[in-house]
């Protein structure tokens, strides 16, 4: 293994990436801006009308396509979404899969078309499906994120991405598919490569192109969950929030939408070639009024609503959009930003949901460029080492005091491994040692080996947490913690703490949620990134009686505001409009 | 007579090394050993032809014998390797896209073994499609449609699908979709080979019944000999991609080119293929004005039992045996009141099957005539069967064509 240096992957890619961040800067701003105003007219066209009107209008073409009974579940499938209280996050989710799949078909079916005609592009484009098909969803939100910010184009993105393939594998294969015979007697008549195409070829693909679309909404579908890592509204959204914050209630009420969503597409549009009632009603009519209803006022909105207030260019807020960029739906930063923007009177302000890896690559892109930006922030956390930012001063206090990252393990663990618990209960360290850890991290180093540095070069306070501690015998013991910078940090410190005693040591890494239910429920033994009083108080009160909380291991730490240095303002009351 | 098509030392490689392939074919190698060498296929090895306006021009061969290659090559579904292939005089292999679409939109149509409609258009839309790519005003293109939609038989039949009619009538609607466009050139590839036996036979008759009237080039392609030998005015006979006989059905019978074609041509029914012409022997007559004595006379000499009755233009009034003649010479009778006019006649194309049936209904000798009632020949029972043995002896060896 040691006689090849590691190809340096990882970094080609962030500097071809980073490369493309600069050079494509304008063009990326403004397809953002395309596709967001596409898609928020498209909101607000399905959002026009009182929600019953929409419910029965996609009554009417499930009943026209798929017989009866699929227009009386779409009727009350969307009747209990409705009453849910799932409306408003349905209309985002139609308008997300609605624009993915607009999308999908735009690119995929002349690629696919292209593809069927010359065996060189198919011969390239199918590598590149494949690859696209593989990689994991998550990976496209990456870099979708820098190019494209958080909300809700990367998204739309990462779902066109996802969901092209099939619709162009289809296209290629139904036109492949036509037999060979037809495509001689339509040559031997004298047609034109178009006319050929048009004629004979689309017509006879037709029923596995549209299963190919079929498809692709339904992958389209099953990426909204995944879009709203990055600030996707909808449905979606309503399920990372529940997952992080484990309302199994809310997250089977938001899961069970999707499903009523994804039926009822699946079979409107398994069943749109052939509706089941297209002989007594001619479909050209029924399409044609429904595609009406989608256009007419679609139009109307695009360029009848020009009315947008003017706002002096020296407002922070007008610069930001009026937007704070956030992180994980359930975290307490979250909560505590929205306290903070009730007490400061920022109605007009929105606080974007996504990730903590979300909100930190919009930092970047941001401070690059030295746009303005308003984040949610912590300490500790590597970008101020890396970046010059400061925190808005908080004069309410709407932040809290300070906090404390403290250490919990489950219920018996004292009585199971009383030294693993003895060594978890004596760590303790400061700020400066876990940023240590962390710059390590960010600039490259894997986390067990900038923990293992860490530990050799600090000997005085690892020997504190294991003064007279008798050695461990291969004992397991589990570790959960949450992908934040400082978390990983601390969590491999403490893990190769552990393994040095002689414990079998296992780290994993949950969402916010888990983290605390996994210690509640015993599956973990303990966790050493418990923010309190602030940050973690919900699943504090939560699981309050199901773990043994063991005091801090870090204190000092600050949640906020956060905005570069070279922002003009200094508090969160400069954020006011006056 | 000027050629319609003239097809000029084409050949077809496929595979990846044409070039070695062909040079290999002119030094002798075999289809398979050139398979072996250079993992070419051999298609069609330097056919050359000329194909006559207003025939049916048959290409026969057992599968992989080429002609399918062959009749695609005519419009370019297929491209050769080399060689010249002229219509009307131009040289379709070297014109660009454009040229060729036209050719193949004005001058070429053609008829596929599977029929090869279009299963998403009515059978209208199907006959029209010629024309729809050719911009043929909607108006205009259904009148013709609806036209050659008649010719073959399908009047009521245009708002079905393809789906929904018999083989033998889709078939119909591809002919009628290759005669919609008005070429001069059929290209006919297996048409009625996926047909039942007896649909097969009536699209055959009614094919001939149309080219009575229309006047096409017909090039058919089949594995059928005994289709090849009804529809056939001329047969070109394949193997391995090489043409090793061309000649009327009579002569690819008569003289066959090599054993190979002899075996071919073995299990033919001689008998539906052999006609009159190809077994009568010369007919002994004696004028009408004429007495009975010099009637017995010859039969006499030339030893048989009855003689025919012509008048001076040879044409057949009746037949008198010697029995009639003696009797006439006692009752003082002419020959003509002598002989009997009740007689058997076939004409020189009635095909053997139906003299035999001539020669069973008559004990008196069967007459060969032709329109005019002229006395052509006779038919003689042992020269039928000595024919129908495969005897060549009793063949006559000259061309009624």
């Amino acid at each position: 293994m040691d006689l090849l240096p590691e190809i340096p992957l990882a970094d080609w890619v962030d500097s071809f990436v980073h490369w493309i961040t600069i050079h494509f800067q304008t063009f990326f701003s403004s397809l953002t801006q395309i596709i967001e105003t596409l898609l928020d007219n498209l909101v607000k066209v399905l959002g026009m009308a009182p929600s019953l009107v929409l419910i029965l209008l996609i009554t009417i073409l499930a009943w026209y396509t798929s017989r009866w009974t699929m227009g009386l579940f779409s009727l009350l499938g969307l009747l209990l979404v409705d009453n849910l209280g799932l409306w408003d996050a349905t209309i985002n989710t139609l308008a997300l899969v609605l624009a993915s799949v607009a999308l999908t078909v735009i690119i995929g079916i002349p690629l696919g078309i292209w593809a069927s005609q010359n065996d060189k592009v198919k011969q390239i484009i199918t590598p590149i499906l494949d690859f696209m098909q593989t990689m994991p969803a998550f990976v496209y939100l990456i870099p979708a994120i820098l190019f494209f910010g958080i909300g809700v184009v990367p998204g739309i993105l990462a779902s066109v991405i996802f969901a092209v393939p099939p619709t162009i594998r289809l296209t290629i294969l139904g036109i492949r598919e036509v037999p060979t015979e037809l495509i001689e007697a339509s040559n031997a008549f004298g047609s034109t490569t178009w006319q050929r195409l048009f004629k004979v070829q689309l017509p006879l693909a037709a029923p596995t192109i549209l299963a190919g679309i079929n498809q692709s909404i339904m992958l389209a579908l099953s990426m909204v969950v995944i879009a709203s890592l990055v600030g996707a509204p909808g449905l979606g959204a309503e399920v990372y929030r529940a997952v992080s914050q484990i309302k199994v209630g809310a997250g089977f009420e938001a899961g069970l939408s999707i499903v009523i969503i994804a039926i009822i597409l699946d079979r409107i549009s398994q069943n749109l070639r052939k509706p089941v009632y297209g002989k007594t009603i001619s479909k050209k009519y029924v399409y044609g009024l429904f595609a009406a209803l989608l256009v007419i006022p679609y139009l109307v909105t695009s360029f009848g609503g020009n009315t947008t207030e003017k706002i002096s260019p020296n407002n922070v807020g007008e610069q930001v959009q009026y937007e704070i960029t956030g992180i994980d739906p359930g975290a307490g930063l979250m909560t505590a930003t929205a306290k903070a923007m009730k007490d400061y009177n920022l109605k007009d302000w929105k606080l974007k949901e996504g990730s903590s890896a979300a909100m930190t690559a919009e930092l970047q892109k941001a401070y690059e460029q030295k746009q303005p930006i308003i984040v949610t922030g912590w300490t500790p956390h590597w970008m101020f080492a890396k970046y010059k930012l400061k925190y808005l001063k908080d004069p309410k206090e709407s932040f809290g005091k300070s906090e404390s990252i403290h250490t919990i393990v489950r219920k018996g663990f004292k009585e199971d491994n009383p030294n693993a618990y003895k060594i978890l209960d004596s760590f303790y360290w400061n700020p400066t040692d876990m940023e240590e850890v962390m710059v390590d991290i960010q600039n490259g180093a894997k986390p067990e080996e900038a923990a293992k540095k860490w530990v050799v070069h600090h000997p005085d306070i690892v020997k504190k947490w294991t003064q007279g501690v008798q050695k461990g015998n291969g004992q397991k013991v589990s570790l959960v913690y949450v992908a934040w910078e400082s978390e990983i940090a601390s969590t491999n410190v403490i893990g190769s703490v552990l393994k040095n005693q002689g414990y079998n040591v296992t780290l994993k890494q949950v969402e916010a949620g888990p983290m605390f239910a996994g210690v509640a429920n015993g599956s973990a033994d303990a966790m050493v990134a418990a923010w309190f009083p602030t940050t973690h108080k919900d699943y504090l009160n939560t699981y309050k009686n199901q773990l043994v909380d063991l005091g801090p291991n870090l204190k000092g730490t600050k949640l906020g505001l956060v905005v570069p240095e070279y922002m003009p303002i200094n508090s969160i009351s400069d954020l006011e409009n006056k | 007579m000027k050629s319609k098509v003239t097809v000029k030392n084409v050949t077809k490689i496929f595979g990846k090394s044409p070039k070695n392939a062909i040079k290999l074919l002119q030094k002798g190698y075999s289809k398979s050993e050139i398979l072996k060498y250079t993992g070419a296929t051999i298609g069609v090895n330097n056919a050359s032809f000329e194909i006559y306006p207003g025939e049916i021009f048959v290409v026969m061969g057992l599968s992989g014998s080429g002609k399918s290659t062959l009749i695609r090559m005519l419009n370019r579904l297929i491209e050769p390797t080399g060689g010249q292939i002229f219509i009307d005089d131009e040289d379709i292999v070297k014109m660009n896209t454009q040229q060729l679409r036209d050719v193949r939109r004005k001058k070429i149509s053609m008829v596929f073994q599977n029929f090869a409609l279009f299963p998403h258009k009515t059978v209208l839309e199907n006959a029209e499609y010629g024309l729809e790519i050719q911009n043929i005003r909607p108006e205009e293109r259904k009148k013709r449609a609806q036209q050659s939609l008649e010719i073959v038989g399908l009047e009521g039949y245009e708002n079905q699908y393809p789906s929904q009619l018999s083989g033998g009538m889709q078939q119909r609607v591809g002919l009628a979709r290759a005669l919609a466009s008005d070429t001069d050139i059929l290209l006919m590839d297996e048409a009625f080979s996926a047909l039942d036996p007896l649909i097969r036979k009536d699209m055959q008759d009614e094919l001939l019944e149309l080219q009575e009237t229309m006047k096409k080039t017909i090039i058919f392609i089949t594995h059928d000999l005994d289709e090849a030998l009804r529809i056939g005015d001329r047969i070109a006979l394949m193997k391995d991609g090489s043409i090793i006989q061309i000649g009327s059905p009579e002569e690819i019978m008569i003289n066959p080119a090599n054993e190979y074609v002899e075996r071919f041509i073995e299990d033919v029914d001689l008998s539906k293929v052999l006609m009159a012409s190809h077994v009568q022997k010369r007919a002994e007559r004696i004028m009408s004005d004429r007495g009975p004595r010099a009637a017995l006379q010859i039969m006499r000499d030339q030893g048989y039992s009855s003689i025919f009755v012509v008048d001076r233009k040879q044409k057949l009034l009746g037949v008198i045996t010697a029995d009639d003649a003696s009797n006439a010479i006692k009752e003082n009778k002419t020959v003509e009141e002598a002989m009997q006019k009740e007689i058997v006649t076939v004409s020189e194309d009635t095909l053997l099957i139906h003299v035999i049936d001539a020669l069973a209904t008559s004990v008196l000798p069967v007459a060969v005539v032709d329109a005019e009632k002229r006395l052509k020949g006779v038919i003689i029972r042992g020269a039928v069967i000595g024919a129908l043995a495969g005897n060549k002896e009793n063949l006559n060896a000259k061309e009624v064509n």
